[in-house]
C-alpha cells in the first residue's frame, strides 16, 4: 500500500514495524511456550518416565524368563476348558438361572408381604396395649392379638422357606459356574504381575500403544498444547489440617515436592539418584498404608523448606555438607533462601521433626528415630531440662544428688576439687565443668580490681576463689550431722562376693580410667551401657566415709529421696561387708584415682583470697552501692563483716550458686523453689536465626552460621565460645558449663532441640492409643530403672547363610563351645575370637521362638560354620547374667602383673572363703563349687530371670503389686530384685507395658507356630490364608505394615484349619477361670475327684515339692535345685502360660531345669489317674495348683 | 549280652571286609591301660544326705569323677579306636542307663551313633533325666519310679546327664562314631575286641583329666601288644574358667 500522504505517519513504515513487532511477539510467545514446556520439573518428569519404563521392561523380561507367559497360557486354557464344560451343560445352567430368577421374585414378594403383616401387627399391638393400659385389663382383646402374632409368624415362616429356596437355587447356579469362576480367579491372581506390567507399558511405552493412544500421547505433552490434559503435571497435596504462619495469617500447607520427587512413594527406586529415589522408610512415611501418608502430612511438615516451590533453589534445599553445597552451586546455582524462616533440614537433622508430634511417645519412636531418641535420652541423662525448661518433658527429678546433707558424705577438700573440674576425679561423670573455661581463661584479665584502680585479676585466681566460695556456701547450707558407725563389723572378703552377686554391678561398673589391662577378662571392668547407669565406682573409697556408705547401701532414699538407686534390702551384715570391701579395697579398685587427682582446698594465700573475693563481691553486690560494699569489706557493717574470710566466702558463694544455677540440678537448702536459669527450650526450634547471637565468635568450628543448627552445635561443643572477642562484665558472661560432648552426642542433642518447635501441627498431632501410651510410659520406666541390665526382654538374633547360601535371620542364643564355661558375648567379633580360641569350626545356637523359615522350634539347635555367620543382633537386656554366671565358674579374676605376663598375670579368687577352697556361697550359707555345672543350670538357677513374653506369663495385677512390694520368688538367687520407690504411675506402666507387649507379639508367634506345625512354606501358607506372601511375612515379623484386618483374615483361616494355641493376653483384668465357682462346679460334676487327682499326680507321682517350695518350706535338695513356691502360682501366673509350661517347659524357656512331667508315650501315672492322657494330667495338676490355698491353707 | 552283640556286630563288619579282600583277615583284641601322669588328685566324696532323701536308699557317696588307683590306673576313661573305613553300626537293642539309689549307672557309657538309649529308673522316687548334649537334641523329662524314657541319638556327641532333683547325680554318655570302644575299669585297664589288622588311632577322654590320643597296632595274626596311655594330672577338662 502506497503512502496516502494524508497521515502523519507512513503506512508502509508502520506495516514494517507491525511486521517486526508481530514477529517479535510471536517469537516471545514461542519462547514462552517452549520455556514453559522446558521447565526443570517437566524435564525431571520426562526423565522419570524413561527410568520407570526401563524398570517395567526389565520386570517384564524377568517375568517372561520365570515362565509367566507359559503360566498365563495354561491358566487361559483352563478357563477355556471350564467354559467348554459349562457350555455342554448350557440347558442345565439356563434352567437353574431361570429357577433362581423365579425364586428371587417369590422371595421379594414374601418379604414385602411380611413387612405388611409386621406393620399390621405393630399397629394392632399398639392399639390393644394402649387400651389395656387405660382399662387396666391385661386380657383385653387377647385373642385378636394372638391371631395377629400368628399371622406374623406365618409370614416369617414363608419368608424363611423362600429364602432357603433362593439360597438353594443360587448355590446350584454357583455350583455349575464354580469351575469357571475358580479358573478365572486363578487366571487373575496368577497373572496379576503380568497384568500390572502390561498396564504400565501401555501407559509408558509408545511401542505398546495403539495408534490413537500413541497420537494422544504425543500431542498431550506437545509445546503449546500441554495446557489441555498433559501427562506432565504438578503433583501437589493440599493439607487442610496443617497450616503455617505467613505474615500473621495461618495458611494451608501446599506441598508440590512430588512434582519432581516422583519415585518417593514407590518401592523399587531406592538406588535411583535424586530427585527420583524412593523414600528410605516407606513403611513409616508417604504411602497410604504407612502411619504418615503424604496426602495427610505432606513433606515440609517434617523436612521443612518451601513446599510450593517448583524450583530446586526456591524449595530451599539444604546441603548436608560443604562439598555438597559446592556441587549444588555448580549444578543449580544453589544459595540459601534468606527470607524463608524454615529452611529444609539437612538429612542428618530430619529426625528432629519427629519431636513436634511425638512428645508423648518419644520412647516409643526411639527405635525408628535413633538420633533424636538418643538426643532425648541425653537431655534426660545430663539433665538439660533442669536448667532449660522444656514444658512437656516427662521427667522432673533433679539429675544431681541432693546437697542438703553434703557434709555427711564428702570432705570440703573433695568438694572443692570436684567443683573445680568433676572429670578430674571421674572422667565419665555427667556433671559438667563450670570453671577455668575460655571466658575466664587463666592468665586473662577478668576484672581490674577496685573499680579499675587496683590490679588486674586474672581468670585462674578468679575461678579458684569462686570454687572456694561455693564450697563454703554449700557447707554452710548442710551442717555436719555425724552418722552412726555400722552396727556390725564387715568382712571385705565376703563383701567382694556379695557385691558381685547381689546386683550392684548391674548398674555400676569399675572400668579403669586409663589404659585397660591388655588381658582383662573381668566383665565388671567392661563398660556395657547398662552398667553405666550409675557412676563408675573407681576411687569412691577416697571420697566417702564408711558410715555414710553403710547408711547409703541400707537405704539410699533416706539420703537422697530422688535417687534412682533402689533399695536392695541388704542385711546389716551384707551392707557392712560391702562397705568393708569398698573401703579396704583389697583389689586396688576403689582407691584408684586418675593420675594427678588430689582432693585439696583451693591453694591461695588468705590475703589474696580476700582480695579476689572482695572483687567478686563488688560485682555481685553492685546494686547495693559502692559505699555499702566497701563498708562491708572493711568490716564496718555489723550485719556483714566481709573482712572475715569465711563470711565473705559464704556471701559470695551464695551469689555464685545463684549465678551458675547449681540449685537447678541439686537440691540446696533454701533454694528448692528457685527458678531454673537457662533459656527455655520448649520452642527453641521455632526461633528464627536473627534472634540468635552469633556474634564475632561464630563459625569457629566450621559450622554453618547461617542456620540455627550450626549455632546450637557450636554452643554444645564450646558453650562459652560466643563470648569470644567481646568485652563483658565478669557477672554477665556466658555460664553454660562444658559437658565434653562427643560429636555424635552434639548431633543427637542438637537434633532433639531443633525439633522443639511451636505447636504448628496440632491438628495432625498423634493421639496415642491407650496401648501406645502404656508402651511409651512402660519403655521409659524400664529404661529409667534399668530393668534390662538384669532382665533380657527380647532375645537376640543371628543372621547366617544356610547350606544353600540363603541368608536367614532367626531369634536365637549362643551356646557354649566345648570346654567353655559361659557363652561368648552375643557379638560377631567376640564369637569369632572365641571360636578360634576353642578351635571350633562351627557355632551352636539355640532357637528361641518358632522359626518356620528354617523349620525349627524353640530349643532346637542350629549349627552354623563360623565363616557363614553374617551378623548377630544383640539381645535386649540381660547383661548381668553373664557376669553372675562368670562368677560361679571363675570367681573374680584379678590382674596381678607380679605373677607374670599374659594369661599368667591373673589370679582367681572366689569371694566365698579364705581357706583357698573354690566356691560361691549359697543362700543357706554353705559354700559350694558349682563350676562343674552346665551353663544352663547356673544361668537358669542363679541369674536374674528372662522377661521375654513376660506379659503372657504373669498376671498384670500381680506384676503391678510385685513391683510395688517385692517378694523374693526364687530364694536361691543371690541377685536381689530391688525395691524401687517408683514414681506415681511407673509400676502400672511397667506392668501394662509387658502385658501389651505380649499381646502385640501374639499374632506373629501364632502365625509362626501354625506354619511351623504344618511345615508350610511362606508361599503356601500365604495362599491358604488368602494374603500376599509379603503380608504374611510382615505379620510373622511383627512388621508395621501388617494391619489388624489382614491378621484377622489370617487368624480366621488358621483357626478354620483346626490349629489351636493359647489365646492372646488381654492386657486388662483377666479372670482366673480355674478358680471360679462355676468352673469348679462344672468340673466336679464331670469328675468329683479332679482336685484329688491333681494332688496325687503333683505330690505323689511327680512330687513337685522335691524342687518347689511349699508354703515357705524349702525342698530337701541344695539351693541349686530350688524352684518357686507353688503357693504363689495362682496369683502370679496366667493359666494359659502354666498350661504350656506344664506341657513342655523347654518350649517356653529352652534350657530350663524344669522337666517335662507329662510327656511320656504312653502316658505315665495311670495308677494315680486311670485312663488319663497327658493333657488330662496337665489339666488336673493345673486345677490343683490354682486351688492350692483351698486345699492346704484352710486346712 | 552286650559284649555278644558287640561281637556279632564287629564280626559282621569283619565279614564285610572279608568279602572285599582276598585274604581272610584275622580280628584281634587290644588290651591296655590308661595311667595318670602326675600326682593323684584328692577328691572329696559327693555330698548327698541320705536322711533328706529316704527314697534313695543308701546313697553311695563315692566320687567317680577322678578315680585313680594306687598304681595310677584311671577309671572311667573313654577309649575310642578309629578304624579307617569301618561303617558305624548302631546297637540292635536299646542301651540301658539306669538310675539306682540316686546314682546314674553306669557313670560313663558309650554307644555307637544311631543307637537308642533307654533311661530307666529303678528307684522308688522320681528322677528327671536332663541331658546337656552338644549336637543331639536336649531332653529334660521326669522318669517316675519304675518308669523309662527312650531317646535315639544320631550324632556323634558327648552328653552330660544330670538329675536336677538330686544335684549330685551326674553321668556322661558318649555317642561314638566307632564300634570299637571301651571304658576303663577301676585299674585303668581296657580291652577292645574285633579289631582288624593295622595301625589304628586311639582317642581318649576323661571327665577330669581331659583328652589324650595314641595308637594301637594289630598285626596280621591279630595280635596286639598291650598298650599304655597317659593322661596328664593337670586339670584339662571341665568348664571352669579358673586357672
Amino acid at each position: 500500500m502506497a503512502d496516502r500522504g494524508d497521515t502523519h505517519y507512513s503506512v508502509p513504515t508502520l506495516n514494517k514495524w507491525f511486521l517486526v513487532s508481530s514477529v517479535a511477539l510471536f517469537g516471545a510467545i514461542v519462547w514462552m511456550v517452549l520455556d514453559d514446556w522446558n521447565r526443570p520439573w517437566k524435564t525431571y518428569q520426562r526423565e522419570f518416565r524413561e527410568i520407570e519404563l526401563a524398570k517395567v521392561r526389565a520386570e517384564e523380561e524377568l517375568l517372561t524368563e520365570a515362565g509367566a507367559l507359559a503360566a498365563e497360557t495354561r491358566l487361559q486354557e483352563q478357563v477355556a476348558q471350564a467354559e467348554a464344560t459349562l457350555a455342554s451343560r448350557e440347558s442345565e445352567l439356563a434352567a437353574a438361572k431361570e429357577e433362581l430368577r423365579i425364586a428371587k421374585g417369590d422371595l421379594w414378594n414374601a418379604i414385602e408381604s411380611a413387612k405388611k403383616v409386621l406393620s399390621a401387627f405393630n399397629w394392632d399391638r399398639y392399639v390393644i396395649e394402649e387400651e389395656r393400659r387405660k382399662l387396666g385389663d391385661p386380657t383385653y382383646r387377647r385373642d385378636e392379638l394372638v391371631a395377629s402374632e400368628l399371622a406374623l409368624n406365618n409370614a416369617k415362616g414363608v419368608q424363611e422357606e423362600l429364602q432357603a429356596k433362593k439360597d438353594a437355587a443360587e448355590s446350584k447356579v454357583n455350583g455349575l459356574m464354580r469351575d469357571v469362576s475358580q479358573a478365572q480367579a486363578a487366571l487373575a491372581s496368577g497373572t496379576r504381575d503380568l497384568a500390572r506390567v502390561r498396564g504400565r507399558l501401555v501407559a509408558l511405552d509408545r511401542g505398546s500403544m495403539s495408534g490413537p493412544e500413541k497420537l494422544a500421547d504425543v500431542i498431550r505433552d506437545a509445546p503449546g498444547l500441554d495446557f489441555v490434559k498433559p501427562s506432565l503435571t504438578v503433583n501437589k497435596v493440599v493439607l487442610d489440617r496443617l497450616t503455617f504462619e505467613l505474615n500473621f495469617t495461618k495458611k494451608k500447607r501446599i506441598d508440590m515436592c512430588q512434582t519432581c520427587h516422583m519415585g518417593i512413594d514407590r518401592a523399587g527406586f531406592e538406588n535411583e539418584a535424586q530427585p527420583f529415589a524412593s523414600h528410605p522408610r516407606l513403611d513409616l512415611f508417604v504411602t497410604n498404608k504407612s502411619p504418615h501418608p503424604a496426602n495427610q502430612f505432606g513433606c515440609t511438615i517434617c523436612h521443612r523448606g518451601s513446599g510450593e516451590a517448583l524450583d530446586f533453589v526456591r524449595a530451599d534445599h539444604r546441603p548436608n555438607d560443604k562439598d555438597q553445597a559446592a556441587d549444588w552451586l555448580d549444578e543449580h546455582h544453589w544459595h540459601k533462601q534468606h527470607h524463608w524462616d524454615y529452611p529444609m533440614l539437612a538429612s542428618n537433622f530430619t529426625e528432629a521433626s519427629c519431636v513436634q508430634c511425638h512428645k508423648t511417645s518419644m520412647d516409643l519412636i526411639a527405635k525408628d528415630a535413633p538420633t533424636v531418641g538418643e538426643g532425648y535420652e541425653l537431655v534426660e541423662r545430663y539433665g538439660c531440662y533442669s536448667c532449660h525448661k522444656i514444658d512437656w518433658f516427662p521427667t522432673k527429678r533433679r539429675p544431681g544428688p541432693t546437697l542438703t546433707n553434703l557434709q555427711a558424705k564428702l570432705s570440703p577438700e573433695f568438694i572443692a576439687s570436684w567443683i573445680t573440674n568433676p572429670k578430674d576425679f571421674r572422667p565419665t561423670t555427667w556433671m559438667p565443668q563450670f570453671f577455668h573455661l575460655e571466658n575466664y581463661a587463666p592468665g586473662e584479665t577478668v576484672s581490674i580490681s577496685k573499680y579499675g584502680q587496683g590490679r588486674p585479676i586474672e581468670g585462674r585466681e578468679w575461678d579458684d576463689a569462686a570454687v572456694s566460695a561455693i564450697t563454703a556456701f554449700l557447707q554452710s547450707r548442710a551442717p555436719k550431722q555425724p552418722l552412726p558407725a555400722p552396727p556390725v563389723a564387715g568382712d571385705a572378703h565376703r563383701g567382694r562376693e556379695t557385691m558381685r552377686l547381689v546386683g550392684c554391678l548391674a548398674c555400676h561398673n569399675m572400668a579403669p580410667y586409663g589404659e585397660e589391662p591388655a588381658e582383662a577378662n573381668d566383665l565388671a571392668l567392661e563398660k556395657r551401657g547398662t552398667n553405666e547407669h550409675g557412676p563408675n565406682l573407681r576411687g569412691v573409697a577416697t571420697k566417702l566415709t564408711p558410715e555414710w556408705l553403710f547408711a547409703w547401701l541400707k537405704d539410699p532414699k533416706a539420703y537422697w529421696p530422688e535417687t534412682r538407686m533402689p533399695n536392695l534390702r541388704l542385711s546389716d551384715q551384707d551392707a557392712a561387708d560391702i562397705t568393708a570391701y569398698i573401703m579396704d579395697d583389697p583389689d586396688g579398685i576403689f582407691r584408684d584415682v586418675p593420675e594427678g587427682w588430689e582432693a585439696k582446698s583451693v591453694a591461695m594465700p588468705e590475703p589474696q583470697l580476700l582480695e579476689v573475693l572482695g572483687e567478686h563481691a563488688r560485682w555481685q553486690f553492685a546494686r547495693d552501692g559502692r559505699a555499702t560494699i566497701e563498708a562491708r569489706l572493711e568490716g564496718r557493717d555489723e550485719s556483714a563483716r566481709w573482712n572475715d574470710l569465711e563470711t565473705l566466702k559464704v556471701a559470695v558463694g551464695e551469689k555464685l550458686v545463684a549465678q551458675y544455677g547449681c540449685f537447678s540440678c541439686h537440691e540446696i537448702e533454701g533454694m528448692q523453689d528457685w527458678m531454673p536459669i537457662g533459656t527455655e527450650l520448649s520452642n527453641w526450634g521455632s526461633k528464627t536465626v536473627d534472634k540468635l547471637d552469633f556474634g564475632p565468635g561464630a563459625g569457629e568450628f566450621g559450622l554453618d552460621a547461617n542456620y540455627r543448627e550450626g549455632w546450637l552445635m557450636q554452643k554444645l561443643h564450646a558453650p562459652r565460645s560466643y563470648d569470644r572477642k567481646k568485652i563483658k562484665n565478669p557477672t554477665e558472661r556466658l555460664r553454660m558449663p562444658y559437658f565434653a560432648f562427643t560429636d555424635e552426642q552434639v548431633q543427637a542433642i542438637a537434633t532433639f532441640v531443633v525439633g522443639l518447635v511451636d505447636n504448628e501441627v496440632q491438628l495432625a498431632k498423634m493421639e496415642p492409643t491407650h496401648a501406645q501410651l502404656a508402651a511409651d510410659a512402660g519403655m521409659r520406666a524400664v529404661r529409667q530403672n534399668n530393668c534390662v541390665a538384669c532382665h533380657m526382654i527380647d532375645p537376640g538374633t543371628v543372621t547366617y547363610q544356610d547350606e544353600n547360601g540363603v541368608e536367614r535371620t532367626i531369634a536365637a542364643e549362643l551356646l557354649t563351645f566345648e570346654e567353655q564355661a559361659v557363652p561368648s558375648a552375643h557379638d560377631l567379633a567376640a564369637v569369632k575370637a572365641d571360636a578360634e580360641k576353642y578351635e571350633a569350626e562351627e557355632v551352636t545356637f539355640r532357637v528361641l521362638r518358632s522359626e518356620p523359615e528354617v523349620g525349627k522350634k524353640p530349643g532346637d539347635k542350629v549349627f552354623v560354620p563360623v565363616s557363614k555367620l553374617v551378623a548377630l543382633g544383640a539381645p535386649q537386656g540381660g547383661d548381668l547374667v553373664r557376669l553372675v554366671a562368670d562368677y560361679y565358674y571363675g570367681g573374680i579374676e584379678i590382674h596381678d602383673p607380679s605373677l607374670g605376663s599374659g594369661d599368667d598375670a591373673f589370679r582367681y579368687e572366689s569371694g566365698a572363703t579364705e581357706d583357698g577352697e573354690f566356691g560361691a556361697t549359697d543362700v543357706d550359707g554353705k559354700v559350694r563349687d558349682h563350676s562343674g555345672e552346665p551353663y544352663d543350670k547356673v544361668r537358669w538357677t542363679f541369674a536374674p530371670p528372662v522377661l521375654w513374653n513376660e506379659g503372657a506369663k504373669v498376671q498384670r495385677n500381680w506384676f503391678f503389686s510385685f513391683l510395688k512390694d517385692v517378694v523374693p520368688l526364687r530364694p536361691q538367687v543371690r541377685v536381689r530384685m530391688p525395691s524401687f520407690d517408683f514414681d506415681p504411675g511407673e509400676a502400672e506402666a511397667i506392668a501394662d507395658y509387658f502385658a501389651h507387649k505380649s499381646a502385640n507379639e501374639w499374632p506373629a508367634e501364632f502365625t509362626r507356630a501354625y506354619r511351623l506345625a504344618k511345615g508350610l512354606d511362606a508361599a503356601d501358607a500365604a495362599r491358604e490364608c488368602g494374603v500376599s506372601v509379603a503380608t504374611l511375612l510382615e505379620i510373622e515379623n511383627g512388621g508395621r505394615a501388617a494391619t489388624k484386618a489382614s491378621f484377622d483374615k489370617v487368624e480366621a483361616k488358621i483357626r478354620e484349619s483346626g490349629f489351636e494355641t493359647r489365646p492372646p493376653v488381654d492386657p486388662d483384668y483377666e479372670i482366673t477361670h480355674t478358680r471360679t465357682a462355676a468352673y469348679l462346679a462344672a468340673r466336679r460334676a464331670e469328675d468329683p475327684d479332679h482336685l484329688a487327682r491333681g494332688e496325687a499326680l503333683a505330690v505323689q507321682a511327680v512330687n513337685c515339692f522335691q524342687c518347689h517350695f511349699r508354703l515357705g518350706q524349702p525342698p530337701p535338695a541344695d539351693p541349686i535345685a530350688w524352684a518357686p513356691d507353688l503357693n504363689l502360682a495362682r496369683e502370679r501366673l496366667r493359666e494359659d502360660w502354666v498350661y504350656d509350661w506344664l506341657t513342655d517347659p523347654s518350649l517356653v524357656y529352652p534350657g530350663t531345669s524344669m522337666p517335662a512331667n507329662f510327656a511320656s508315650s504312653p502316658p505315665e501315672y495311670q495308677d494315680h489317674y486311670p485312663n488319663s492322657t497327658n493333657p488330662d494330667q496337665v489339666k488336673v495338676v493345673l486345677e490343683w495348683l490354682y486351688n492350692f490355698d483351698r486345699m492346704y491353707i484352710r486346712q | 549280652m552286650k559284649k555278644l552283640t558287640l561281637f556279632a556286630v564287629t564280626a559282621t563288619a569283619g565279614l564285610a571286609v572279608a568279602l572285599t579282600q582276598p585274604t581272610t583277615p584275622v580280628l584281634g583284641a587290644a588290651t591296655g591301660k590308661v595311667l595318670l601322669d602326675g600326682a593323684k588328685p584328692e577328691v572329696k566324696p559327693i555330698v548327698a544326705d541320705t536322711a533328706k532323701f529316704p527314697d534313695c536308699g543308701t546313697i553311695d557317696t563315692t566320687n567317680e569323677t577322678a578315680m585313680v588307683d594306687d598304681k595310677g590306673g584311671i577309671a572311667g576313661v573313654v577309649v575310642l579306636v578309629e578304624v579307617a573305613g569301618a561303617e558305624v553300626k548302631p546297637l540292635e537293642k536299646a542301651f540301658q542307663l539306669d538310675q539306682k539309689n540316686c546314682r546314674f549307672e553306669p557313670h560313663i557309657s558309650i554307644v555307637p551313633a544311631g543307637s537308642t538309649v533307654e533311661f530307666l529308673n529303678s528307684d522308688k522316687t522320681s528322677h528327671n533325666v536332663h541331658t546337656f548334649p552338644g549336637k543331639n537334641d536336649a531332653m529334660n523329662k521326669t522318669v517316675p519310679a519304675g518308669g523309662k524314657e527312650l531317646q535315639k541319638l544320631d550324632k556323634e556327641d558327648r552328653i552330660e546327664i544330670k538329675c536336677d532333683i538330686h544335684p549330685w547325680m551326674q553321668s556322661y554318655l558318649i555317642v561314638a562314631d566307632s564300634n570299637f570302644y571301651a571304658v576303663t575299669g577301676k585299674d585303668g585297664s581296657f580291652k577292645i575286641e574285633g579289631l582288624p589288622a593295622g595301625e589304628h588311632k586311639v582317642k581318649l577322654w576323661h571327665e577330669t583329666f581331659g583328652k589324650g590320643d595314641g595308637k594301637i597296632v594289630v598285626d596280621a595274626e591279630g595280635n596286639a601288644a598291650p598298650v599304655e596311655f597317659k593322661l596328664s594330672a593337670e586339670k584339662k577338662s571341665g568348664r571352669s574358667r579358673k586357672g
